[in-house]
């Protein structure tokens, strides 16, 4: 095919790019939003709470390393292990990987950025914020100890009077808004920023790892928040949703709790597996071996893992048959990843592996997670997890999953794409110690915990008897700790002499590796948009890296003098239209402080504070949402060859719908856990739903509510219509009628409340009460957001913001506010109609 | 060739999946049910209900499945067949057949040990 810039480029033309993309001096360097630089914050504080969280596991494992030791407590020791996990799975796990595509993502899919990067870095703030304070906690005597699963009764407010809990609860709730973040700009990035021609046969597998992994946070993270809500309201308002005495059951929270958490390991597990396939063809020097059944291994291991939560509940009394269902899903959940790592051998067979420190990391992965794998299989065995359920055995299962799973591959990811940041690859030779020790000593601290745990060592206890058999195996699992230790320190040693953050000048293609990620970058990313045909375009594509660098492909300029990528169409990657991104501001980073202190402040009870955090957080959402929108600022742009491309786009077109289309699915699984765990609630009180004393509001009010929530979304589609039509020549008609159709929002979901507080429902006396205000506080949430935005959009109207063409505040606006409403007018059908179905009156 | 449309692309590429999604969420949430309000020994045909449920549940998402897997299998691609639509065919298929395995595997517990306690 012809380039569509044949010619040589003008001479400024590199220096307006780098005027344009560089970011800020001095202090200012802060409010960077780039995603090589949010990345690269990501990374690094990501492997700083790994670290952290390390040191806490060597404590423990001194502790352990002698019988009745007394170097810590045990009050101390259920909160190392409440620490360590937590800050494991939701600061280190999950957040690294997203950190690793931010980086990542947008180089290898031939974009200049990710479509939003204030919310990346926003959602970068609030994870390191909220993290730091997390940790904190120790030193306080605050830090939560039930667990990182956390099971009431024993976190409810009988058990755990004191703030540690409230820790918890509300300290995840930052990681939850930071990967749910990410996850949106996963999907959008991943569907609409690739280069033209990347059709969906030829993405690259990390991105197919990571757009499942973002589909999959989107469906399993809302199980957590609910169950993290349901936990708060219990402890502070005494709302019984576990209290068995008052119609709760403390199994609500463990299928809440494992829904999310078992796809949480996918969630981590699949972007190293998607990583491995990048590093795999490279080292081999072929492309990988079975691209399609790979891209099926991550589609059926993202459902399937959906299908095996009560997998952690086998002990809990669940009818057998339930029990049954979920062993076998648990099985068959290992066929995709078994045919994965096929892949991978046959990729490894039909190349010439060079073993470099990558590949020295790949094969100890594979090693170890296969070792994880097989004893998986074994504790799916309805009968064997009976036996070795919180035991050490399914603490060496989990760490070999995780640590071959996860972290083996992520450290070679480290050694393979450190010559993208880096003006130095890191050194091959302390690459392999810390390889060699950290292999060594994984084995070396958790193969004896199989043994320990069939010796009946249990989970969590902070010393043990002498003279049971356990003690020479707990001290060799010491041993290993400290090696793996030693290797990670290794490993931080080699940063330290060798990474030197360069986004300019990186290393280049030491590997020869194949993907676009490997095209000469400047802060620009790459130099010009290129039109793939091939997988592995570097090697198929003669001259590509010449001509993307020569400027000779799309986009070598920036024609709107702003910040640019191209938009293309999810299927088959055909351009669409321009973006325009935002670039540098200090909003993100205040809004995450405004969260992190509203969260803070909520813990420790001080009300006032933490609604003076929240005003700060929000007013910088509303400074930062109102540089959004800016509207079509030139006409539509040649970016090459005669491709004439709009720079704005509104309605299912936009990347901006997208992601508005991402957060209602969000929303609408928060729902439907709230919806699902009312069922359950029922199931549990066959005689009292509602129980004795309670009566149902009459029929009628939630008929008037109905209305008035539909009255609300007919008023939004009469603005649509009007500024579609009028353009802004209107007067305020279409503010006021916005500023309406709010306070008719507002009050249908207060008369709800209204109505069921006069009929005598009171929250805390049973779970009914409980749940039936629950699903109204859900709906509160969303009103209150929906108020916001539709004040905002009348705002944006009253000052010219708005109007016929530039409408994509009101059309995003529109399309979750209707949400709002119809999930509202469910939840009135829910509470006033399904106990009446059941006969009550 | 006019970009396909997406939804439907992804409906059809994931169908299986969908339907394994939809019927392992039916038969444990009809397992739960019926176990929940004690009706494990109720019989619907002569056959108990657990099985009962779970069958019919299995027979329907399996015709489902076929039924895609038979469309992918009859558009399968061709050599010389443009690369992207021979990728949504054989994903497809793919991705229906693994669903019937999954499909399968999961109604097997209710072969052997279809009760409550």
């Amino acid at each position: 095919m012809s380039l569509p810039n044949p010619a040589p480029r003008p001479d400024d033309e590199v220096d307006r790019l780098e005027a344009i993309w560089d970011p800020p001096k001095g202090w200012r360097f802060l409010s960077v939003v780039s995603n090589t630089y949010i990345g690269l914050f990501y990374i690094g504080a990501g492997i700083l709470f790994f670290v952290l969280a390390g040191i806490l596991a060597l404590i423990m494992r001194t502790q352990l390393a002698v019988p009745d030791n007394d170097l810590v407590g045990h009050a101390l020791f259920n909160q190392l292990f409440t620490v360590h996990g937590t800050m494991m799975m939701f600061l280190f796990a999950v957040p690294i990987v997203e950190a690793v595509a931010i980086f990542l993502l947008p180089n290898m899919l031939g974009a200049r950025d990710l479509p939003f990067p204030r919310l990346s870095a926003y959602a970068f703030w609030a994870y390191f914020t909220g993290g730091l304070i997390f940790f904190s906690t120790l030193f306080f005597g605050l830090a939560p100890d039930g667990g990182w699963f956390f099971y009431p009764p024993l976190t409810s407010y009988e058990f755990s009077p004191g703030h540690n809990a409230d820790f918890y609860l509300l300290g995840i709730g930052f990681i939850e808004i930071s990967a749910l973040a990410g996850a949106i700009e996963i999907v959008v990035g991943v569907m609409r920023t690739r280069a033209p021609g990347m059709s969906l046969d030829r993405i690259p597998i990390f991105a197919w790892a990571m757009l499942v992994f973002a589909g999959m946070v989107i469906i399993a993270f809302p199980a957590l928040i609910v169950g993290t809500m349901l936990l708060e309201m219990e402890r502070a308002f005494h709302w019984p949703f576990f209290i068995a005495d008052k119609g709760g059951d403390a199994l609500l929270w463990q299928h809440l709790f494992w829904f999310f958490g078992h796809p949480e390991v996918y969630i981590i597990f699949l972007p190293a597996a998607g990583m491995v396939s990048m590093m795999v063809p490279a080292m081999a020097g072929t492309p990988l071996v079975g691209y399609r059944l790979v891209v099926l291994a991550l589609l059926a291991t993202g459902f399937f893992s959906f299908g095996l939560w009560v997998h952690h509940m086998f002990a809990t009394g669940l009818p057998k048959m339930s029990l049954g269902f979920f062993s076998a899903a648990s099985m068959a959940v290992a066929i995709p990843s078994g045919i994965q790592v096929f892949a991978w051998i046959a990729t490894i067979a039909a190349g010439k592996l060079r073993l470099t420190v990558p590949s020295l990391f790949v094969l100890g992965f594979l090693f170890i997670f296969t070792l994880g794998g097989l004893t998986g299989v074994m504790v799916a065995m309805v009968p064997y997890d009976w036996q070795v359920h919180d035991t050490y055995f399914v603490v060496a299962h989990l760490h070999y999953v995780l640590i071959g799973g996860a972290v083996f591959p992520l450290f070679g990811a480290f050694y393979f794409w450190a010559p993208l940041a880096s003006s130095r690859p890191l050194s091959e030779t302390l690459g392999r110690w810390a390889f060699g020790l950290m292999f060594v000593g994984v084995n070396v601290a958790f193969f004896p915990m199989h043994i320990t745990g069939l010796l009946g060592m249990p989970r969590r206890v902070y010393t043990y008897p002498a003279g049971l058999g356990w003690d020479d195996l707990n001290m060799l699992s010491t041993v290993g700790a400290f090696m793996i230790a030693a290797g990670v320190a290794v490993f931080l040693l080699d940063v330290a002499r060798n990474f030197r953050p360069n986004t300019k000048a990186n290393a280049g293609n030491v590997w020869n590796a194949s993907t676009l990620e490997w095209l000469p970058t400047g802060t620009y990313s790459v130099r010009s948009v290129p039109v793939i045909t091939s997988r592995d375009p570097i090697w198929d594509q003669p001259n590509l890296v010449e001509d993307v660098t020569g400027g000779h492909y799309y986009l070598p300029g920036a024609p709107t003098g702003s910040r640019e990528t191209i938009v293309t169409s999810p299927v088959e990657a055909r351009p669409d239209y321009v973006q325009q991104i935002p670039g540098s501001s200090f909003a993100p980073m205040l809004a995450a402080f405004g969260t992190a202190g509203f969260f803070i402040a909520l813990t420790v009870k001080m009300v006032v504070l933490s609604l003076a955090f929240g005003v700060v957080g929000v007013a910088a959402m509303i400074y930062w949402a109102w540089a959004n929108d800016p509207g079509p600022t030139v006409e539509p742009t040649d970016v090459g060859g005669g491709l004439m491309l709009p720079v704005y786009m509104t309605g299912p077109k936009s990347h901006s719908w997208w992601a508005m289309i991402s957060l209602i699915l969000i929303v609408a699984m928060i729902f439907s856990s709230t919806v699902l765990s009312y069922f359950y609630l029922w199931l549990v009180n066959p005689d009292a739903w509602p129980p004795e004393n309670v009566t149902l509001p009459a029929i009628g009010w939630p008929g008037l509510t109905g209305l008035v929530y539909l009255a609300s979304s007919g008023l939004v589609v009469l603005s649509g219509v009007m500024v579609r039509r009028h353009g802004d020549h209107q007067g305020h008609v279409v503010p006021l009628l916005l500023a309406l159709a709010v306070l008719l929002l507002l009050g249908a979901s207060l008369i709800e409340v209204w109505t069921q507080y006069q009929a005598g429902l009171r929250p805390a006396a049973h779970s009914y009460g409980a749940i039936v205000y629950m699903v109204s506080v859900v709906q509160g949430q969303c009103v209150a957001v929906v108020m916001i935005m539709g004040l905002f959009t009348a705002a944006r109207h009253i000052v010219g913001k708005l109007d016929g063409v530039r409408r994509v505040t009101l059309d995003n606006t529109a399309l979750f506010w209707h949400y709002t409403v119809a999930q509202g007018i469910v939840g009135l059908l829910l509470v006033h109609l399904f106990p009446r179905l059941l006969g009550a009156e | 060739m006019s970009e396909p449309r997406f939804i439907p692309t992804v409906a059809y590429l994931l169908g299986g999946m969908i339907v394994w999604a939809g019927a392992f969420a039916g038969a444990y949430a009809v397992t739960a049910l019926v176990c929940a309000r004690r009706l494990g020994d109720a019989a619907v045909l002569g056959i108990g209900v657990l099985p009962f449920s779970v069958g019919l549940i299995t027979i329907v998402a399996l015709i489902a499945t076929a039924i895609i897997a038979a469309v992918a299998y009859r558009r399968w691609p061709k050599p010389g067949d443009p690369d992207l639509p021979s990728f949504v065919q054989s994903m497809a298929l793919f991705v229906a057949l693994m669903a019937v395995l999954g499909i399968v595997w999961n109604a097997v517990p209710a072969l052997f040990f279809a009760t409550c306690a």
